[in-house]
C-alpha cells in the first residue's frame, strides 16, 4: 500500500531528471562552456601540473585538498567499520587462531595464488608509480594490492595476512595516505607559502607526487584489506 | 538509472537490496558527471606524444575518481552496520524490523 | 592559517591510532587538546575577520577556478562553536569508556566530525563543500551506533541511508552546474549562471540541492530519519548531532541560496513560500511530537525537529530580522540542545532508565544534572532572556513585517508563539517528573549525582544558554550583514 507513493515520487523524479538535463548543453563540442577551467588546465600542460596525466595532476596538485578529503573517508570508513563490528563482537571475544580461518581450499587455487601473488604486486606497484605519464595512480594500484591481499587470504587463511603487518604498526600504514598528505601539505607550506602547493623545481615535484602516489596506494590498500578482514570476521 | 535505483531503495524490504539501489544510483551520478566531460573527438586527458590537441576535460574524471571511493566507503560502513543488525535483530528485512520494535 | 581549523582535527584523527591505539586515557586527553585547538584556531581566524568582508585562501597556491577556495566569513565564525561544543563533548565521554567498546576509534570519529563541519563551512568550493560533507557524514552514521544500546544500529542505517541518497542528490547537483558553467567554484558558478539560458536546468539543480539540504537538515517532511538516530546515539553523539551535525542543512542552504542569488529569480520566491510553509509544520508537528513523548532523549530530538522549523521558517520569510534570527538560532539552539542531551545523557547513564515516566523524583538525587535539564528546557523554549529567546523573537519580527495578508501574518505569530507555548508544556512535564513526583523505580533511588567530567560541559552550556540575553544582541548585530545579503541579493 506503500508502493503507489513510491511510484509517483519516482515518477515525479524521473521527469523533473528529464527536462531538465535535456536542457544542458549538449556534451561534445570543443570549446564549450564545460572546457571552461579544464581548457587552462590542458593549455598549463606538464610543466604547470606536474604530470602528463592530466587527471592526475587534478588530483594531486590543484586540487590536492579534494584527494585529502577522499583518503581521510575512505579511513574513518575503517575506523567506523572497526567501531561497528567492535560492537557486535562484545566484550569476550576469543582471539582467534590461525587454523579455524583457513577455509578448504584446493590445492591449484592455493597454488596459483602463491604463484601470481608477487605479479600482482608489481603490477600493482607499477601502476601506482607510473600514474603521472598513463592512466593509473595510487589509489587505483592500491585497489589492485588489496585484491591480491584477499586473495591471499583464501590461500593462507586469515591468520597468516592477519599477522603481516604488526599489531602496533598496524595504524600507522592505514593512515599512510593521510599522512603522507599532511607532511607534503607542510612541505608545500614550507616551500611556497601555501598549504598544498607544490615546490617548484620539477625534479622535486616529481619525487613528491611519485611518492604521494605510492603512500595512496599503499595505504588504500591497508585501509581496503583492513575493511575486508572486519568485515568477514565471523 | 538513478530512478530505478530510488526505486529499488524505496520499495524493496531488504535492507542489502536497499543498498544496492543505492550503488546504482550512485553509478548513475558518476556517468552522468563524466559525460559533462565530453568533447567530441577529443583523447583521454593524458598529454604525450601522438595525443591532442583536443582532449577531454580531466576535471570530471578527477571528481569521479574521488566520488568513487567516497561510495565505497559509505558501502562498507552500510555493510558492516547491517552485519550487526543481523547479529542482533536476527533478520534484515526492514518491515519486519519495525514490526520487532512495536 | 585558515586551513588549520580543519587540518588539526583531521590529521589528529589519522594520528591517534597509531599513537593512542592502546591507551584510551591518553586518547582522551589528545583529542580534547586538538578540539580546544581548533576552537582557538578558529576564534583567531574570526578575530582577523575584516569589517564587513571574508578572507579567502586559495589552496596551494592555486587561485579559483583552477584550483580550490577557502572563505572564512561570518557563517564560517560558527566553527569556533563547532570546536567548543565538541571539546565539552569530548569532555562528558570521559566516564563512557566502559559503554563505547573502542574509545579510541571513538574519539577518532569525533575528530573526523569536527574537521568534515570546519571544511564544510570554509568550503567555497562545490566539491570541496561535497567532500566534507562526506566526511561528516560517515563520522556521525558511525558514531550513532558506537554503543552497545540495542537499536543502534538500525537507528544508524536508517540515517544513513536517507543521509547517502541527499548526499548524491548535493552531487548531482553539482554535476550539473558545472555542466552548465564549466566550474566548481562557488562565486565563479554563481557569476556564470546569470548568463546561462537553460531555465529547466537551474531550477533542476536548485531544486536537488534544496531537497538534498532539507533531508540533513531534517524538516518535516524529511526528518524521519532523525528522531530515531538522535535517540539511539550515545549521550554525547546526540548532543554533536542536534547541536551541530543537523546545523549542516541549514549552512548548505545558505550557501545555496548565496549561489543562486542573480540567476534563479521567480524560482527563489517559490522556494521561500515552500520554506515558510514546511517551517511552520515542522515548529507545530515537531512540539506537539515531543509533548507526546516518553522517552526522554526522544523527546529532545523531536524538540531539535520543531526547533529546525523555526530556523527555515525565518529563511522562508526572508526578512533580515528573520534572517539574522534564524542565523542566531542555529548557534544558540545549538548550545541549549547540546547542554540538553549532555545533561539528558548524564540522567539517563546513572540510572539506566530512559523513560520521563521512571526518572520522577531524580531531581533531588542528582540536583546538578537534573536542575541544568530543567534550566536547558526553559531555554530552548524561549523564555525571555534566554538562548532561545533571542532567535525566535527576530523571527516573529520577521513575521510581523513583509507585508503579507493579515491572517498569513497572524497565523505565522500564532505559530511562533504556539511552538513556545508547547516547548514550556514538555519542558515542565520533565521538570514536574524529575522534581515533584516521587520516585517509582528502584534505580533513581540509588542514583549518585554524575562525575564532574559530564557535569562541567553540560553546566557551561547550559549557563551560556540561560546567560544568552546578554550576548544575544551582540551576536544578531554579527550576522546582520549576512543576512542583509542574504535579503538584498
Amino acid at each position: 500500500m506503500r508502493h503507489p507513493v513510491y511510484k509517483a515520487v519516482v515518477v515525479l523524479f524521473a521527469t523533473a531528471m528529464l527536462v531538465g538535463l535535456l536542457q544542458l548543453p549538449p556534451p561534445g563540442t570543443a570549446g564549450a562552456v564545460h572546457m571552461h577551467v579544464s581548457a587552462d588546465y590542458v593549455a598549463g600542460g606538464a610543466e604547470a601540473g606536474g604530470a602528463s596525466n592530466l587527471v592526475t595532476a587534478v588530483l594531486l596538485n590543484y586540487r590536492g585538498l579534494d584527494t585529502f578529503g577522499e583518503v581521510m573517508v575512505i579511513f574513518s570508513a575503517l575506523i567506523a567499520v572497526l567501531l561497528v563490528r567492535a560492537v557486535a563482537a562484545g566484550p569476550d571475544e576469543q582471539p582467534r587462531s590461525a587454523d579455524r580461518e583457513r577455509l578448504p581450499v584446493s590445492p591449484v587455487v592455493h597454488y596459483v595464488v602463491r604463484v601470481l601473488a608477487p605479479f600482482l604486486a608489481a603490477f600493482a606497484l607499477f601502476v601506482m608509480i607510473s600514474g603521472d605519464v598513463m592512466p593509473g595512480g595510487g589509489f587505483q594500484g592500491g585497489v589492485m594490492l588489496a585484491a591480491m591481499m584477499i586473495l591471499l587470504t583464501l590461500a593462507l587463511g586469515r591468520g597468516r595476512v592477519d599477522g603481516m603487518i604488526r599489531g602496533g604498526a598496524r595504524f600507522w600504514v592505514r593512515a599512510a595516505a593521510p599522512l603522507a598528505f599532511l607532511l607534503v601539505a607542510a612541505i608545500g607550506l614550507a616551500a611556497t607559502g601555501w598549504w598544498f602547493g607544490l615546490p617548484g623545481p620539477a625534479p622535486v615535484r616529481h619525487a613528491l607526487m611519485v611518492a604521494l602516489e605510492v603512500a595512496i596506494g599503499i595505504g588504500g590498500a591497508a585501509v581496503l584489506t583492513g575493511i575486508f578482514l572486519a568485515l568477514s570476521e565471523d | 538509472m538513478f530512478c530505478t535505483g530510488l526505486y529499488i531503495l524505496l520499495v524493496r524490504q531488504n535492507l542489502v537490496k536497499k543498498l544496492i539501489g543505492l550503488n546504482i544510483m550512485e553509478t548513475a551520478v558518476f556517468a552522468f558527471i563524466v559525460t559533462t566531460g565530453m568533447v567530441e573527438g577529443g583523447d583521454p586527458p593524458v598529454l604525450g606524444a601522438g595525443t591532442g590537441p583536443v582532449f577531454v576535460s580531466p576535471l570530471p574524471h578527477a571528481l569521479v575518481l574521488t566520488g568513487i571511493v567516497v561510495a565505497v566507503s559509505m558501502t562498507a560502513l552500510a555493510l558492516a552496520l547491517i552485519v550487526r543488525i543481523k547479529r542482533e535483530h536476527g533478520t534484515i528485512e526492514l518491515d519486519e524490523l519495525i514490526r520487532a520494535r512495536q | 592559517m585558515v586551513p588549520l581549523v580543519f587540518l588539526l582535527p583531521l590529521a589528529a584523527a589519522a594520528l591517534l591510532p597509531a599513537l593512542f591505539g592502546a591507551r584510551p586515557r591518553l586518547a582522551w586527553y589528545a583529542a580534547l587538546a586538538v578540539a580546544l585547538a581548533t576552537t582557538v584556531a578558529a576564534a583567531v581566524v574570526a578575530g582577523a575577520l575584516p569589517a564587513a568582508g571574508e578572507l579567502r585562501y586559495a589552496v596551494g597556491g592555486w587561485a579559483a577556478p583552477l584550483g580550490i577556495e577557502l572563505r572564512f566569513d561570518r557563517i564560517a565564525a560558527v566553527t569556533v562553536a563547532f570546536g567548543a561544543v565538541t571539546a565539552l563533548a569530548i569532555t562528558f565521554s570521559r566516564t563512557l569508556t566502559d559503554s563505547v567498546p573502542r574509545p579510541v576509534l571513538f574519539y577518532t570519529l569525533v575528530l573526523v566530525n569536527l574537521g568534515g563541519l570546519n571544511g564544510f563551512a570554509l568550503a567555497a568550493d562545490l566539491f570541496n563543500l561535497f567532500v566534507f560533507m562526506e566526511l561528516l557524514s560517515v563520522s556521525a552514521y558511525a558514531l550513532v551506533a558506537a554503543t552497545r544500546q540495542p537499536g543502534a544500529a538500525l537507528a544508524a542505517i536508517k540515517y544513513l541511508l536517507p543521509g547517502a541518497v541527499s548526499s548524491l542528490l548535493v552531487l548531482f547537483a553539482i554535476g550539473v552546474l558545472f555542466a552548465l558553467t564549466g566550474s566548481l567554484n562557488m562565486a565563479d558558478v554563481g557569476a556564470r549562471l546569470a548568463g546561462v539560458e537553460a531555465p529547466a536546468a537551474v531550477a533542476l539543480a536548485l531544486g536537488a540541492l534544496t531537497v538534498g539540504f532539507l533531508v540533513k537538515a531534517a524538516l518535516f517532511p524529511l526528518h524521519f530519519w532523525l528522531p530515531d538516530a538522535h535517540s539511539a546515539a550515545p549521550g554525547p553523539v546526540s548532543a554533536l548531532l542536534s547541536a551541530l551535525v543537523v546545523k549542516v542543512g541549514v549552512l548548505g542552504l545558505l550557501r545555496t541560496f548565496e549561489l543562486f542569488g542573480a540567476a534563479a529569480g521567480p524560482g527563489l520566491l517559490r522556494l521561500e513560500t515552500l520554506l515558510t510553509v514546511l517551517g511552520a509544520v515542522a515548529v507545530v508537528a515537531g512540539a506537539v511530537a515531543a509533548v507526546v513523548q516518553h522517552e526522554l532523549k526522544r523527546m529532545l530530538a523531536y524538540s531539535t525537529v520543531s526547533n529546525i522549523g523555526y530556523i527555515v521558517l525565518g529563511l522562508g520569510l526572508a526578512t533580515t530580522a528573520s534572517v539574522a534570527g534564524s542565523i542566531a538560532h542555529v548557534f544558540y539552539h545549538g548550545l541549549t540542545k547540546a547542554g540538553l542531551f549532555l545533561a539528558a545523557a548524564a540522567l539517563v547513564d546513572r540510572t539506566g532508565l530512559h523513560d520521563i515516566d521512571d526518572l520522577r523524583g531524580l531531581g533531588h538525587r542528582m540536583p546538578w544534572s537534573a536542575t541544568a535539564l530543567s534550566a536547558g528546557m526553559i531555554a530552548v523554549a524561549g523564555v525571555p532572556p534566554t538562548a532561545g529567546f533571542v532567535g525566535k523573537w527576530q523571527i516573529a519580527l520577521g513575521a510581523l513585517e513583509g507585508g503579507r495578508p493579515l491572517p498569513v501574518t497572524v497565523l505565522l505569530v500564532t505559530v511562533v508563539l504556539g511552538g513556545a507555548l508547547l516547548a514550556l508544556a514538555y519542558g515542565i512535564r520533565v521538570i514536574n517528573a524529575l522534581f515533584f513526583r516521587a520516585p517509582t523505580h528502584h534505580r533513581v533511588v540509588a542514583a549518585r549525582e554524575a562525575p564532574l567530567s559530564m557535569l562541567v560541559p553540560l553546566v557551561v552550556l547550559i549557563g551560556l544558554a540561560l546567560s544568552a540575553g546578554l550576548s544575544g544582541a551582540a551576536v544578531i548585530e554579527f550576522v546582520r550583514p549576512v543576512a542583509e545579503a542574504f535579503v538584498g541579493r
